[in-house]
């Protein structure tokens, strides 16, 4: 009996052992998600949004980063086309704006001006000239 | 001490006895600072007992009261009137030199220095000349541009506390607005302006969710903000199709989450 419990202890001690070389390294909560918006700075955020006594659970910061992950890359997207068919390599806020206003629902969410933008080409039928 | 008694018998008792030396050195200075006077009062009172030795329990008080005319120049260096402080004052009266009238109108002021040293850390000080003093007080220090704080050019868009709207760190959302762009068009750059405007749309946005999503989870009664009010707010604040898509993302950020903890 002596001997089994030794060897018992023995083998628990070199699965201790083993699981103190293969110690994980830390993985931010970013990562875990698979977001590249930080969901630790938002959390924190959050918190000192929150009125007095209010808690914020862990899921309510990963969700936020992922809507607004998912805002940037559609902005992103219609801004970096609309830079492609003005052939320049660079986003201004002259191709942010044509890509807000070009989409009817992110015009209805961002009412804001936007700084250096311009403004969408249009001439109203009644103005042009008809004996042009 | 009290004797220290058990039952009716007297175990012990202590005394202790100081010798307490006071000396009072006055000095006073007239107006042209001439003449000095010097008056020491030595009192000793020895307290002895007839079995014990005291000798070697000496401790001596030293008080000097100084009494000077004029200001301690408040020259360069920021010296200001403690100038003097933690020196005795000059024991020699051939030091003192007579200081013209018209200076001496100019300060009326006085200061008197209260100063406690021991008699060991006495040493000998070559007194200084009143009229040097003046001179060093009246010369104007001039300030260098190494003396001037450098100001840093402020990046178009930042504000002075060095922080972006909506976001406590410099930067804000920045780099990962960066990312995302790096993700969706690889070979495409950002303006700077652009990516201010970028940064204030997200920090507006943040503030949106976070508001309704507070707001909601106060009108159910609950004291905890989770994901469920998260996801409400997103249906209230982003229109039609936008809304639905960006549930899904965070519904699937969620699910990814949870199983990594797993």
């Amino acid at each position: 009996m002596a001997g089994k419990g030794g060897g018992k202890s023995l083998v628990a001690a070199k699965i201790a052992a083993g699981m103190d070389k293969d110690k994980k390294s830390p993985v931010n909560r970013s990562a875990r998600a698979g977001l590249h918006f930080p969901v630790g700075r938002i959390h924190r955020h959050l918190k000192d949004s929150a009125q007095a006594g209010e808690r914020v659970g862990a899921t309510a910061a990963v969700y936020a980063a992922a809507v607004l992950e998912y805002l940037t890359a559609e902005i992103m997207e219609l801004a970096g086309n609309a830079c492609r068919d003005l052939k320049v390599k660079r986003i201004t806020p002259r191709h942010l704006q044509l890509a807000v206003r070009g989409d009817e629902e992110l015009d209805t969410l961002i009412k804001a001006t936007i700084a250096g933008g311009g403004v969408i080409p249009h001439i109203h039928r009644e103005l042009i000239d008809k004996a042009a | 001490m009290a004797p220290k008694r058990r039952g009716n018998k007297v175990v012990g008792s202590v005394v202790k006895t100081k010798l307490v030396q006071e000396t009072v050195e006055v000095i006073v200075a007239d107006d042209d600072g001439l003449h000095a006077e010097k008056q020491q009062v030595p009192e000793a009172l020895a307290l002895a007992h007839p079995t014990v030795d005291v000798s070697g329990s000496t401790v001596v008080h030293v008080v000097e009261v100084t009494a000077k005319r004029g200001r301690g120049g408040g020259g360069g260096g920021g010296g200001g009137g403690r100038r003097n402080e933690g020196k005795p004052p000059p024991e020699e009266d051939s030091a003192a030199v007579p200081v013209p009238q018209s200076q001496e109108t100019q300060d009326p002021n006085e200061e008197l220095e209260f100063e406690l040293e021991d008699e060991e850390e006495k040493q000998p000080e070559t007194p200084r000349v009143a009229s040097e003093k003046r001179k060093k007080a009246a010369t104007p220090t001039k300030k260098t541009k190494t003396q001037q704080p450098r100001r840093r050019r402020q990046r178009l868009g930042q504000a002075s506390s060095g922080g972006d709207a909506g976001m406590g760190g410099v930067g804000g959302y920045r780099r990962y607005v960066w990312r995302v762009l790096k993700q969706v068009h690889p070979d495409l750059g950002v303006s700077g302006h652009a990516m201010q405007v970028l940064d204030m749309m997200m920090a507006d946005m943040f503030e949106r969710l976070a508001e309704e999503a507070a707001r909601l989870s106060k009108a159910t009664g609950r004291a905890t903000l989770t994901s469920r009010e998260v996801q409400s707010a997103v249906r209230l604040v982003l229109p039609g199709e936008l809304g639905r898509h960006a549930i899904s993302e965070g519904t699937k950020a969620i699910s990814k989450y949870m199983s990594y903890a797993a």
